[in-house]
């Protein structure tokens, strides 16, 4: 749930004449959260401090981690490694054991730092 | 019904998400200034170590152990405080936020195995979603719920979650407890009921009405009506807004200079100013006060406070400054070792409702405020702040082992490899 409603306001104000056309049909502007977010509560923030090819994470990335969605093999998850938290790819099989933390949900890398 | 969720441990169970290294050992977290320990993992309270104590008394037993500790990290605490509220309003009707780790919500309607169904999920979901080990009790007070909670941390056999469905269930299983165990009844009161031979919660219970009527206040029979099933606490879903705004802190070390108090004072200011704001308050009154260490028997001692009646209410920061610097002026003297200082707003209400002056302008700059505001929420914290506050002070509290703030700052999100 979020702290703030942006409501959309009338595209001209109110006043004798035609309205504009466009009033029928406004829309929330778009906003990245949404996309990036499933639930709040269950996501945090963290920051790729090595390259992780294979999980196509570079250092200095910014780490979507939701611990509400499933870990899919194959996939990045930040996984509880020798005392601390570490990225890992999800294993294929049952066999490798994981503690998993959290999946990787989005991967943020900036074109220019 | 009413159920209580709270956290087990839980200043101790948030440092311990973003570090496994602080799990399965002894830890403890610490107050302001590192100086008493305010929350403690099960193998530290399995070392014996009680709630509140100087860390000192105890830091060479944790050391001992392998035991670790962490100051205490407030927005940390309260960023996971709002994240389990959130989980709780997913999965329940109507909850009531009671304290930092506490809720009470409505689950009326239910049967027994629903109710532990329901219990499990809330567990669960704290657990899965947040790293978060809670207790959930349940039963047809608030005051049974409570003590139904108590249960679930305290036997294996609930894991986690105790109902009660009855009031004779309860009694049935907690009736042994002595009476303080009982929410609302603190040392004082359970020494006045023991007087009148209560010493178990089935005590206060068996009692009868007009006894207790008579013999204890209205709180105390509220206390029995609710033992007795009869809920007299509704939940509140209301937040009141607050009477009035404290900010006030120990110091790091000692303090005699009347320059180090104004600096403190400002920044205390400061700080109580942008919960104002952010509750759309204006304060009426200010008061000011400064303390000596009471605790040091061989030390001169002073405590003094003094109230400033604000021409009109407002909620400009560097007006408030001057008179909290002007006040502690006022009551300083020479030749003391002060160890807190703080200052209060009181007198509030709100900016809409509120009848401006003819004859007083307000000192109020909105522009100006509302720029800082936005800066120093874009670039984190206190990147503007008024000089008034010193910068760098030496008084300031010590917090040497302070965990990140891990999801309230972009710049000390965690790092992992």
């Amino acid at each position: 749930m979020k702290n703030t409603v942006l409501i959309p306001l009338l595209s001209c104000s109110v006043r004798a004449g035609f309205p504009s056309p466009a009033d029928d049909y406004v829309e929330q502007r778009l906003n990245l959260h949404d996309y990036l977010v499933r639930r709040p509560a269950a996501t945090f923030y963290m920051r790729a401090g090595a390259d992780h090819p294979e999980a196509r994470i570079n250092k200095g990335d910014l780490l979507v981690v939701d611990r509400s969605l499933h870990p899919v093999p194959g996939r990045p998850v930040v996984a509880v490694a020798g005392g601390d938290l570490a990225i890992r790819l999800m294993p294929r099989h049952s066999s490798q054991a994981l503690q998993v933390w959290g999946v990787v949900a989005f991967i943020i890398h900036p074109t220019a730092v | 019904m009413f159920a209580l969720v709270d956290g087990n441990n839980f200043f101790a169970s948030c440092e311990q998400v973003f570090n496994p290294s602080l799990r399965n050992r002894p830890f403890v977290v610490l107050s302001n200034n590192d100086g008493c320990i305010i929350a403690r993992s099960a193998e530290a309270k399995k070392l014996g170590i009680p709630m509140g104590v100087p860390f000192y008394e105890w830091e060479k037993v944790l050391r001992v152990n392998g035991g670790e500790w962490r100051s205490g990290n407030y927005p940390l605490y309260g960023d996971f405080s709002a994240r389990l509220v959130e989980v709780l309003r997913e999965l329940l009707p109507a909850v009531e936020v009671y304290s930092i780790d506490e809720s009470f919500a409505d689950v009326s309607g239910l049967d027994l195995q629903q109710l532990q169904v329901l219990g499990q999920q809330v567990k669960e979901a704290a657990r899965r979603w947040l790293e978060l080990p809670v207790a959930i009790g349940i039963a047809p007070t608030k005051t049974l719920a409570k003590l139904a909670n108590q249960r679930a941390k305290k036997h294996a056999a609930h894991n986690g979650v105790c109902v009660w469905e009855s009031a004779e269930e309860a009694l049935a299983e907690a009736g042994d407890l002595p009476i303080n165990d009982l929410w609302g009844v603190g040392r004082r009161n359970a020494v006045r009921l023991n007087a009148e031979g209560i010493h178990t919660v089935a005590d206060l219970a068996a009692a009868s009405g007009p006894f207790v009527r008579q013999r204890l206040s209205i709180i105390g029979y509220r206390l029995w009506q609710e033992l007795h099933g009869i809920s007299c606490l509704p939940l509140s879903l209301v937040h009141d807004p607050r009477k009035h705004i404290i900010s006030s802190r120990s110091f790091g070390r000692y303090v005699t200079e009347l320059k180090e108090l104004e600096e403190a004072v400002a920044t205390y200011t400061e700080r109580a100013v942008r919960k104002l704001n952010s509750q759309g308050l204006l304060a009426q009154t200010m008061s000011v006060m400064l303390r000596t260490n009471k605790y040091a028997k061989n030390q001169p001692q002073k405590h003094a406070s003094t109230w400033i009646g604000l021409p009109v209410a407002m909620s400009d920061t560097a007006t408030l400054i001057s008179y909290a610097k002007q006040a502690i002026g006022q009551i300083y003297e020479e030749g003391y070792a002060y160890n807190k200082a703080g200052i209060a707003l009181c007198e509030l209400v709100s900016t809409s409702g509120y009848q401006q002056s003819l004859l007083v302008p307000s000192p109020d700059k909105p522009a100006l405020n509302q720029a800082i505001t936005a800066i120093n929420q874009r670039y984190n914290g206190r990147t503007i702040y008024h000089a008034a506050c010193g910068i760098n002070p030496a008084w300031a509290m010590r917090s040497q082992t302070r965990s990140p703030n891990y999801t309230t700052k972009w710049s000390e999100i965690k790092k992992i490899q």
